[in-house]
Order: C-alpha cells, then structure tokens, then sequence
C-alpha cells in the first residue's frame, strides 16, 4: 500500500518470481530522479468512456552507490528479467513492477560539486 | 480482454520439440478465425469456414535453425502465444514460413518472422484469459452434473446449477479427483492456480502439477490455499490444475465456482467464461 508521504529510501530488485527472498539494495536514489511514474492507456467506447486497457510501468532512479552497476549491466545484456520495489521513510514496501527487463547507463558529471551515478530504468506492461 | 504477448512456444504435437521465443516484437499480426464467406443471391453472407494467420516478430537469438528445419520439412506445428491478458492457443497442426530481417544500421536488433496460416474448415484455435475456457465453457452441457471443461474420475454426487459445482462425497468408496489440464510447453512465467471456493473440505487438496512430454511429473505444487502461483518450470508441456475430494469422512460437500489457470492476475473478475 502506498505511504502517504513522498521519499523513497531505498531501491530493491531480485531474480523475477523469488519474492524478493534475495533482494539486492541499491540505496537511496538521488532526490533528482524521475522515480516511478505509470501511464494508463485508454480506449475510448462508443459513449466516449474512456476504457482500461493496463498499466504502463515506467521507473527510472539515479542511484548513487556505483558499485552496483556492473551487475545491472551483467542482468541487462543477459535480457534477465526482474522484480522492483521500493521502501517508503516509514520502511513500508510497495512493488512497482513483476518480471520487468531493465536499463543502466553510467553518467559521468563534467562539472565539479554533483555526485556521478547510474541510471536504472524500467519498463514493463501488467493488465 | 488487454492485448500484448509475451512468449511464444511453437512445437512438434508429434515428438514435443518446442521452440520458445521470449523476445516477441509489437510487430505482428493475429487474426483468428476470420469468417470466410459467400454471398447468396440477395447479398447475403454464408458462412463458409474460417480463416486464421499469425505473423510473429521475433528478435531471440536462438531457435532459428531449428524453424528453418519444420519449415523445409513440412513438418506440421501447433502453437501457444502467453498473453498478458489472453493467450492464443493454435491446436491446428499447421506448417509454418520463417525468414530473417536484417538491418545494417546501428541501434535496432535483427529479428526473424514466423507465419502460420490456415483456411477452410472450422479451426481448433482460442484465445482466452483462462487456459481451461480452452477445454469447454463453464457450464453443463450434458446435464451430468459436471462441468463440462473439467475431467471427474468418480460417478454420482454431483451438481451443476448458477455457475457453481457442487460435489457431495457421501458413499464415495474412493477419492473424486477433478482435474483440467492443456498443454502449453512455454516456461519461465508465473503461473497461477485459482479455484474461488465456496464450500471446501480441505484447500490442501488442491495442486498444480507440470508435465513434460512424456507425461512425467516435472513438479507439483499446493500451497494449502484456493490460490497460488507458480513459476513455470523449464521442459513443461502440459499444466494440469486439479482438487482431490477426499473420501475420508461422509457428508463433505463442496462447492466450487469457475476455475483459473493462466497468467498471475491480480483479479479474476474479467474473466471469460
């Protein structure tokens, strides 16, 4: 159930199916990250209703913690797919996506006073 | 009914050699028992049998080789696509067309095209949300009592009215075993066992089990609940959802309404009958 209080403290993702029974913890995200944004599409009826037709999972967190990445790239190029849930301040659970396959990319900051760190972006379809 | 298509398996029904695509592209094209017809002298449409083809991109790596023997033997294929919502089951031994795209620009992935194609004569292919609607409708066509979509090992006790089965082992000398089961050799996904139970003597009796071809067990599962999933293990070709009514004790009834066995959902009210 979703925490009513915005912030995430942590970003977990295990082996799709494993009920998180080895949940890998990639820290807190960066405050700048688009985080988890779902998308909704429609089909309009003929009374001009707008139909359910599933759920977009969109998610994409800077993280932080670099000595994540290799793995991710590892699970990335291997088409591995995964599950994702994030901890609330109140370190309540919420899922945000079952069997998704994921993208990293590592940015490299030019200018001094940021913090480098990775993208992890998901994507996937649940009706 | 959402669309979308996960995995594909296309598979020998003759020696249970199975191709899985698990990349499959949006890119494709299903149409499933389109109406052939001819027209009568006012215009009219006869039904004159069905026609269904699918065209699936597929941007795997691996299972090529081996579409590219069938489709040069001839070699008669079925196939079952894993819905997101509903799922298509092609039970018309059909031969198939494979070729390749390529492109030579950076940034896209190669992929191969799979063709099955069909006409005349009404077609042994359904799409449904529930795996078991492919074995019958929920209902009691033959008014024995029993769902017609379920297999029953036992005689007497049963009912059949409202949608709901009922079963009373009072004088059963052995257990009644029901079962459904359909083959679909397409692993790696979460498969789910639902029974919405009204009556029941014992959850515990309810298991899912995954068959290969040889119909060797390959697992089976019961999580002492009217509802679990399961991640399809490698080398499946069937599924078979099953509820053993013990015969231990007298007067047990149970009452059962549709049963699922499909993809893990997160509700089964839309589901077809």
């Amino acid at each position: 159930m979703s925490y009513k209080h915005g912030g995430i403290k942590d970003v977990q993702y295990d082996t799709a199916g494993n009920n998180f029974a080895a949940a890998v913890s990639l820290g807190k995200p960066l405050s700048e990250s688009e985080g988890y944004t779902p998308e909704i599409p429609e089909v309009e009826n003929g009374a001009g209703q707008m139909l359910y037709a599933g759920k977009k999972n969109n998610g994409v967190y800077l993280i932080p913690d670099l000595t994540k990445f290799a793995a991710l790239e590892t699970i990335m190029k291997a088409d591995t797919e995964v599950d994702v849930r994030v901890r609330y301040l109140d370190d309540s659970y919420e899922t945000v996506a079952l069997a998704t396959l994921i993208k990293v990319r590592h940015v490299i900051n030019t200018a001094v006073g940021s913090r480098n760190a990775f993208e992890f972006k998901f994507n996937n379809f649940e009706v | 009914m959402k669309t979308g298509i996960k995995k594909i398996a296309i598979y020998d029904p003759a020696t249970g050699v199975t191709v899985q695509l698990n990349k499959v592209a949006p890119d494709g094209e299903f149409n499933i028992k389109a109406p052939l017809a001819v027209k009568d002298v006012n215009g009219g449409l006869y039904y004159d049998g069905d026609e269904s083809f699918l065209e699936m991109l597929a941007y795997d790596d691996t299972g090529y080789d081996q579409l590219i023997d069938w489709m040069q033997a001839r070699t008669p294929l079925r196939m079952r696509a894993l819905g997101l919502d509903q799922s298509i089951f092609w039970d018309e031994s059909t031969p198939i067309t494979v070729k390749r795209t390529s492109s030579p620009a950076a940034g896209s992935l190669n992929a191969f095209i799979v063709n099955f194609a069909r006409e005349r004569g009404t077609h042994n292919i359904y799409q449904s949300s529930n795996f078991l609607k492919t074995l019958g409708r929920w209902k009691d066509g033959d008014s024995n009592g029993k769902a017609d979509m379920l297999t029953f090992n036992s005689q007497g006790g049963f009912s059949f009215s409202n949608g709901v089965q009922q079963v009373d082992d009072t004088g059963f000398s052995s257990d009644c075993i029901i079962t459904g089961e359909v083959i679909f050799p397409v692993s790696a996904w979460r498969c789910q066992f639902f029974i919405p139970v009204i009556v029941a003597e014992n959850p515990n009796n309810f298991t899912g089990t995954f068959l290969n071809f040889a119909g060797g067990t390959i697992s089976t599962h019961s999580a002492g609940s009217t509802s679990f999933a399961v991640t399809v293990p490698a080398s499946v070709y069937k599924i078979r959802w099953r509820i053993t009514i013990d015969s231990s004790g007298f007067g047990n009834l149970t009452q059962f309404g549709l049963p699922y066995l499909g993809p893990a959902r997160s509700s089964y009210s839309s589901i077809d009958f």
